[in-house]
């Protein structure tokens, strides 16, 4: 009677046992590949790494596609729309289901936004928008800055002569107070901030104003007033009009102790730096 | 009825055997452990994403698999050739498609309910919960959209073989889900005769986003009023009522010809 029950039970355990040890092997197998994924030696190669391998130039799409998902995050997943010609019924709908209010995340919310981020710039690590936008997140609104270090200097590391990183690395150090470190940053910033720029090329020459102003400030801070000095009239040379760099300017001139009056002024400047793309006056909500 | 619930168990069965759902709900597992083994610049604690992407997972397999069942069940009878016997049987045609699409819907459903578990409780390992409510409202009208999605894909398999009847409601779907909702913005830029032909587009469509309310599940903005899902309900089950009257008029009145291949 045993006999027959085991004999009888075989062929259902044959059957069970592969097919389990098949999901076994696929599971450890799918873990293997999302650790080996993880790599460093994997990741860091650029249009050498496993994804440039995998996707060829759509990767650069697909990490875009992230890093826009990133923004939509940021704003507490209200999409970015366009607006539509006319208002229907099923617009109403759509509108209670998905509303479009601008508002942000605020605190440790944010680093909800973290993981689209590391997506998109691991899909694409030259998406220099994507690892500045991820540091801002994490130092000025996680106030986290240590940890926006940490990505920002991955973002150097795949982007060794990107100004851009530099000017941030640079707005990081002087939100710690690291006069030394903001000051040799915005320098390399500077050196290799690139010549032949068009004329035209708006967001360029801003960050130059920004590069020469903030460098202005901490090198004022830590007392080299002839460095401070240079980049204030080298900033006045493209934009005669700020009266503020040539208040400073003279007064450094004149050999007046300026650092409390730059400390204010730095304070000023770095809290009215950011302003969001979305940002209109009709439909704004920092504070939902 | 009772011969449609007959029909319906049918389908289940069909689906139980044919092993698809097992794959897709391993495949979720699997996906969904990959995602919790990211290191998101060493960062841990955060569970939105997790959310995020087995939503969306959960939606693309649950269509996947709406599709996919709908699409063969005619086509499947026809090729068995038990279309035959299934006829032959006191049965009217229109019992026969309500019957298929009420096991192919419900199949469906009910295995998107096994995916929104798998969800929920790889979300509740990382820390996170859905708010039920909003949970709920977003799996009732997710159930909904499945519902219109089937009868569309069993409409079209009255007529078309199953490979062609599952691309055309692929077609269809995205088109509904990912075009007719940009009518509107691209309507300020036309005019005329393509602005008109825009406007029959987004009045004709069915508007399958409108059943997506998977970003108020993930970002927690709370459950939708009452009478918008009220609204939602009775306009899917006009769609689905429509889908199928057209599904039954290419159906009632076809020739099945023995032998013939498809």
């Amino acid at each position: 009677m045993n006999r027959s029950a085991a004999t009888g039970s075989l062929p259902s355990a044959t059957l069970a046992l592969p097919g389990l040890a098949a999901l076994a092997l696929w599971l450890a197998a799918f873990a293997l590949a999302c650790y080996t994924l993880e790599h460093p030696a994997l990741q860091s190669r650029g249009s050498n790494s496993f994804w440039a391998f995998l996707l060829g130039s759509g990767r650069s799409a697909l990490g875009q596609t992230l890093y826009e998902h990133a923004d939509v995050y940021f704003h507490g997943g209200v999409a970015n729309s366009s607006r539509p010609a006319f208002r229907h019924l099923f617009q109403r709908w759509a509108e209670v289901i998905a509303p479009n209010r601008h508002r942000h995340e605020e605190g440790i919310s944010i680093f909800e936004t973290m993981p689209w981020y590391r997506w998109a710039t691991q899909l694409d690590p030259q998406n220099v928008d994507a690892w500045l936008d991820a540091t801002y997140a994490a130092s000025a609104i996680g106030q986290r800055p240590e940890f926006a270090a940490r990505i920002l200097a991955e973002g150097l590391r795949h982007n060794p002569r990107n100004y851009r990183l530099y000017l941030e690395r640079g707005r990081l150090a002087l939100r710690r107070s690291d006069w030394s470190p903001a000051a040799y940053a915005l320098d390399v910033a500077l050196r290799v901030f690139p010549e032949n720029r068009p004329a035209d090329d708006v967001e360029a020459r801003q960050a130059l104003l920004s590069l020469l102003n903030l460098g202005s400030f901490a090198h004022e801070i830590l007392g080299e007033r002839d460095q401070a000095a240079a980049r204030l009239r080298q900033l006045l040379s493209l934009a005669p009009d700020n009266a503020v760099a040539r208040t400073r300017l003279t007064e450094l001139e004149r050999g007046a102790d300026t650092r409390a009056a730059a400390l204010a002024y730095l304070q000023q400047t770095l809290t009215g730096e950011h302003r969001c793309a979305r940002e209109t006056d009709d439909e704004h909500d920092h504070h939902p | 009825m009772n011969r449609c619930l007959v029909i319906a168990r049918m389908v289940w069965l069909d689906l139980l055997r044919r092993k698809d759902l097992y794959v897709l709900l391993i495949l979720l597992g699997g996906l969904l452990l990959a995602l919790l083994s990211l290191n998101v610049f060493g960062l841990g604690g955060m569970v939105r994403y997790v959310k995020d992407a087995g939503l969306l997972l959960a939606w693309l397999f649950s269509w996947i698999l709406a599709i996919s069942v709908a699409s063969r069940q005619l086509p499947q009878e026809e090729t068995r050739r038990t279309i035959y016997s299934l006829l032959a049987k006191p049965l009217t045609r229109g019992e026969l498609l309500f019957g298929k699409w009420l096991g192919a819907w419900s199949v469906v459903c009910a295995a998107t309910s096994l995916f929104y578990l798998l969800i929920m409780l790889v979300v509740a390992a990382r820390g996170g919960r859905f708010e039920p409510l909003t949970l709920a409202q977003t799996g009732l009208l997710h159930a909904l959209g499945l519902g219109m999605l089937t009868a569309l894909a069993l409409a079209l398999s009255t007529r078309a073989t199953q490979s062609a009847a599952a691309a055309l409601a692929y077609v269809g779907a995205l088109a509904s889900y990912l075009i007719v909702p940009q009518v509107p913005v691209f309507l300020a830029a036309e005019t005329g005769l393509r602005a008109n032909g825009l406007l029959i587009l987004y009045y004709a469509l069915p508007h399958l986003e409108l059943f997506d309310l998977r970003q108020r599940a993930v970002h927690d903005w709370g459950p939708v009023p009452g009478a918008l899902v009220a609204g939602l309900v009775l306009y899917s089950l006009v769609w689905i009522a429509l889908l199928l009257l057209l599904g039954w008029l290419g159906f009632r009145r076809k020739r099945f010809t023995r032998g013939a291949a498809r």
